[in-house]
């Protein structure tokens, strides 16, 4: 008479076990902890995400504009937050201008292009910021965990000119090495280009093939020069000497979609005008006089430019100069 | 058939007993709020590293909480586990692996033998920040996956633990405590001595009219 009822309590009791059991015990790590694998952290892309990489890029620009405004004598601000080709402009006499300075002055929100790809060091970001109608380029490096990202090279791209595309930033960019599928390697592009501006014109008609002289820049120191030669006629000499600016040939290029690279370097050009038997003596304009501290010269006038470039390197035509910084950093007269 | 019921019912007692143990010592542990707090056993003065095989191993945010002792403060940072362990190096650290969840500490390794490098270091990691001499930081799964890394300056830790919150974990034990204690009770109805049986002497000649279960003639 009892065996029923009890049996259908038992297995009531039972079903609300297991009730309980399926909402508290079994499978207790997945289902009530709700524990799962981590996700797995992708070691290739980008070094930095876009949004790290545009924090990264306006504290950095903020900083070097900081330095820039420092003395030239104050190295330690001037390491701080610069390097490579940046720092060497920073290092200038305080009496020569940079225009690179003055851009990072009130730099504006950049916009990232690339970073460099992998999670390895050093890292690198190419970003943008237009300034006063002018674009610029400026290249950040971290050299090492523990050091911040410094400015590498900040340069005013020419009028209508362009940068082609680069690989997406979520995967980041690579660097390129040497000539690594480019028609020419950086250094060798730009020894091309300065000596393809040289006074007296050059011989070598290699140079032609490797970069061209039609960009805005080109167009005008060759006209400069070919005016200055005019004016001075007999009266006196005018050369104009490219070489690179430092024994390594310091460069960097971001391998872009296409295969080609964006690469920076520097050069250095130097200016040297002589008055001839002719002359009594040249006479400078205000400006030079003022920097030189002579009015007029009459043995020689020489001037030493810092050069910094932005070339986009095809891999088998010939390279395009995009970008030209022009610093006056010595000038001499006697 | 009494045996096998007592027996039914002593096996559903014993059986219940665990849940309501279990659960009960679980709803004390967790608290309303549902906390599960682990604590890291002698924190010592070495950098302490939370990597995402725990903190991004559920979908709940993780809340570290750090006391140093008096006078100490400590240095959270976030990164990538890459970043972190470049920036590392060879730094003596213990890293969190695990938790025991019967002693509600943390299960950790330790690993490296150099000193503790400068970690004040700019742009690589997401956080950098320092935590006063009690302080907390709550890492979400927005995130994930992320590396964080306590070190302590000064005279070091004195608590470090690591904290996972759901409600529904303290409502999940008091059920099981319940089930617990109902099956304890339904085994202890059945396993408990029937009524004592009584013997009922029925002068002869008298009619039965009606049989009561455990009356004999």
């Amino acid at each position: 008479m009892r065996s029923a009822p009890t049996s259908r309590l038992v297995a009531g009791i039972a079903g609300f076990g297991l009730a309980a059991g399926a909402l508290t015990g079994c499978g207790f790590p997945e289902r009530v902890v709700g524990l799962h694998d981590a996700k797995v952290e992708t070691v290739d892309g980008a070094g930095v995400p876009e949004a790290t990489a545009v924090t990264i890029t306006q504290r950095a620009l903020a900083q070097a504009g900081a330095a820039f405004a420092a003395k030239a004598s104050d190295t330690k601000t001037h390491k701080a937050i610069l390097t490579g080709p940046a720092l060497r402009i920073a290092a200038l006499p305080d009496k020569y201008t940079d225009e690179a300075g003055t851009s990072l002055k009130n730099p504006a929100t950049p916009t990232i292009l690339a970073v460099s790809a992998g999670r390895d060091w050093p890292r690198r970001i190419l970003a943008t910021t237009l300034v006063d109608g002018v674009q610029w380029l400026h290249v950040l490096v971290s050299e090492k965990p523990a050091e911040a990202y410094k400015l590498w090279v900040t340069v005013p791209m020419l009028p209508g000119s362009s940068v082609p595309a680069l690989p997406p930033l979520s995967t980041g960019t690579d660097l390129v090495e040497g000539d690594d599928g480019l028609v020419a390697d950086p250094p060798a592009v730009l020894n091309a280009y300065g000596h393809l501006l040289d006074i007296p014109a050059p011989k070598d008609k290699k140079w032609a093939k490797l970069v061209g002289v039609k960009d805005p820049y080109a167009t005008g120191v060759l006209a400069a020069s070919k005016a200055q030669v005019k004016a001075l006629g007999k009266l006196g000499t005018f050369t104009r000497q490219h070489d690179p600016e430092t024994k390594s040939a310091e460069s960097m290029a971001f391998r872009l979609a296409d295969g080609s690279a964006l690469a920076f370097g520097q050069q250095q050009r130097v200016d040297l005008m002589k008055p001839t038997s002719k002359a009594k003596r040249l006479d400078l304009p205000s400006d030079l006089a003022s920097l030189a501290g002579e009015k007029s010269v009459t043995k020689q006038l020489r001037l030493d430019w810092l050069l910094t470039f932005a070339t986009v390197i095809p891999k088998d035509k010939a390279a395009t100069v995009i970008g030209v910084s022009e610093q006056l950093r010595d000038i001499e007269a006697k | 058939m009494a045996i096998l019921k007592r027996l039914v019912g002593i096996l559903l007692a014993l059986a219940g007993l665990v849940p309501l143990a279990v659960g009960s010592w679980f709803a004390v542990k967790l608290g309303p709020s549902g906390e599960a707090t682990f604590t890291v056993p002698d924190p010592g003065t070495t950098p302490v590293v939370f990597g995402p095989e725990v903190l991004n191993r559920t979908d709940l945010p993780v809340r570290i909480d750090v006391t140093t002792k008096p006078g100490g403060t400590a240095r959270a940072i976030v990164g990538t586990s890459a970043d972190i362990a470049a920036v590392l190096g060879d730094a003596e650290r213990r890293t969190m692996t695990g938790v025991h969840v019967r002693e509600w500490t943390a299960l950790t390794t330790r690993s490296g033998s150099g000193a503790t490098p400068d970690l004040n270091v700019r742009d690589v990691f997401r956080i950098n920040e320092d935590l006063p001499e009690r302080g907390s930081i709550t890492m979400t799964q927005d995130t994930a996956p992320e590396t964080l890394v306590i070190a302590p300056t000064g005279p070091g830790f004195a608590a470090l633990s690591a904290t996972w919150a759901r409600d529904t974990w303290f409502y999940q034990a008091l059920v099981l405590a319940a089930a617990g204690a109902l099956l304890t009770t339904v085994g202890w109805l059945l396993a408990r001595p029937g009524p004592k049986r009584r013997v009922v002497h029925v002068p002869a000649g008298t009619p039965v009219e009606a049989t009561r279960a455990g009356v004999t003639r």
